[in-house]
C-alpha cells in the first residue's frame, strides 16, 4: 500500500470523481425539473437512451471509486491493527465490486 | 477569575485531575501570568514557558479547548471558568508539560534546510525581492506545535503523518528558489501517510498563534506534486 505516486493518485481520483458526481447531479436534477410529468414511462425512456446509460454507468463508477478512497482513508485513520485493517479493506473492496457488478446488470437490463 | 488547570504527576497520581484556583486578573493579564501565579501558590505545578512574548513557542497549551500560547492569550477575554490542559495528542510528562520528541522528529524528517546539488558558491545565494516574498507566511513558524497538536490526523497517526508544522516547513523549502531538493522532497512525502493523511480539517490555521496557514502550504505541495506528475 505504498506504491509510487499512491498518495497523489488517490487524492486525484477523489477530486475528479467529486467533480463528475457534482456535474451529474446537476444533469439529473435538470431532467427532473425540466420534465413536466415524471412517471415510470418518462423515467424509463430517459434511462434507456444510450448517452444516459453511459453517463449513469460513469456516475456509479466514479461514485464507487470516490467511496473507496474515502472509506479507505477512514479505515487507515482509525484501524491501526494491520490484520483487522486488511480484512476490513478486503471486505469493503468485495462489497464495492459486488455493487459495481450489480449496477452493470441493472443498467444492462434497461432496453 | 476562576481557572482550572490539569494536574498529573505520574509518580504520585493514579489519575489526572483538574485543580481550581481563583486568580486576580486585569485586562492585560496573560494566561501565562496566571499560571505563574498558580506556581507561586503551588510550586509543584509544572508548565513550560520562556520568552513570554510569543517568540519562543514554549508555552503551547490547550486553553478552553483550543491550542494557543499562554503568553499572548489575554485571560480576561476568555470564558469562565478557564480550563487549561496540556496540548492534546502528545504524551504527557507532567501537568501541562508534553513530550514533543515525535513532533520534532517529524520536523527533522522534512529536512528543514536548503539542499544544494550545485557547488555552494563563495558568496551568498542571491534572491530577488519577489523570490523572497514567497517565503512570507512560512519562515515565521516558531515550532510551538499548536497546529499539529490540534490536528486529528496527527493525533491518529503521529508516527506516520508529518503533521501541519513539519509540512509547512517542507513547503517553506520547496518554495525557496535556492533549494534544489524539490524532487527528493516530493518523493519523500509520497505514499498515503506522510502528506496525504491531511484531510483539510483546517484546525491548524485556526489555532496558529503566528497567523500562518499550514493548510494552504499543504495544498501548494499537492499542487506541485500534481504538476510534477503530469
Ligand atoms: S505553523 Fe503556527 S501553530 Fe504550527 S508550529 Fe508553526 S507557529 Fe506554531
Amino acid at each position: 500500500m505504498n506504491g509510487r505516486g499512491d498518495g497523489i493518485r488517490n487524492w486525484l481520483i477523489q477530486r475528479i470523481s467529486a467533480i463528475y458526481i457534482a456535474l451529474f447531479t446537476i444533469y439529473i436534477g435538470y431532467f427532473f425539473l425540466s420534465t413536466e410529468l415524471i412517471n415510470y414511462q418518462t423515467w424509463y425512456g430517459w434511462v434507456s437512451q444510450t448517452i444516459n446509460k453511459i453517463l449513469i454507468s460513469l456516475f456509479f463508477f466514479t461514485l464507487l471509486m470516490h467511496a473507496w478512497v474515502g472509506i479507505r482513508d477512514v479505515v487507515m485513520d482509525y484501524v491501526h491493527n494491520i490484520t483487522i485493517r486488511f480484512i476490513l479493506l478486503t471486505a469493503i473492496i468485495g462489497l464495492l465490486a459486488a455493487m459495481a457488478i450489480w449496477l452493470i446488470l441493472i443498467v444492462q437490463g434497461v432496453r | 477569575m476562576r481557572i482550572s488547570v490539569y494536574r498529573y504527576n505520574p509518580e504520585t497520581d493514579a489519575e489526572p485531575y483538574m485543580e481550581t484556583f481563583d486568580i486576580e486578573v486585569s485586562s492585560e493579564t496573560m494566561v501565562r501570568d496566571a499560571l505563574l501565579e498558580i506556581k507561586e501558590r503551588d510550586p509543584t505545578f509544572t508548565f513550560r514557558h520562556s520568552c513570554g512574548e510569543g517568540v519562543c513557542g514554549s508555552d503551547a497549551i490547550n486553553i478552553n479547548g483550543s491550542n494557543g500560547l499562554g503568553c499572548v492569550t489575554k485571560i480576561a477575554e476568555l470564558k469562565e471558568p478557564v480550563e487549561i490542559r496540556p496540548m492534546p495528542g502528545m504524551p504527557i510528562i507532567r501537568d501541562l508539560v508534553v513530550d514533543m520528541t515525535q513532533f520534532f522528529q517529524q520536523y527533522r524528517a522534512v529536512k528543514p534546510y536548503i539542499i544544494r546539488k550545485d557547488p555552494v558558491p563563495e558568496v551568498e545565494l542571491k534572491q530577488t525581492p519577489e523570490e523572497r516574498d514567497k517565503l512570507d507566511g512560512l519562515y515565521e513558524c516558531i515550532l510551538c506545535g499548536c497546529c499539529s497538536g490540534s490536528c486529528p490526523s496527527y493525533w491518529w497517526n503521529p508516527d506516520k503523518f508529518r503533521g501541519p508544522a513539519a509540512l509547512l516547513q517542507s513547503w517553506r523549502f520547496l518554495a525557496d528558489n535556492r533549494d534544489q531538493g524539490t524532487e527528493e522532497r516530493l518523493d519523500e512525502l509520497d505514499g498515503p501517510y506522510k502528506l496525504f493523511r491531511c484531510h483539510t480539517i483546517m484546525n491548524c490555521m485556526d489555532v496558529c498563534p503566528k497567523g500562518l496557514n499550514p493548510t494552504k502550504a499543504i495544498g501548494h505541495i499537492k499542487q506541485l506534486m500534481l504538476k510534477n506528475m503530469v
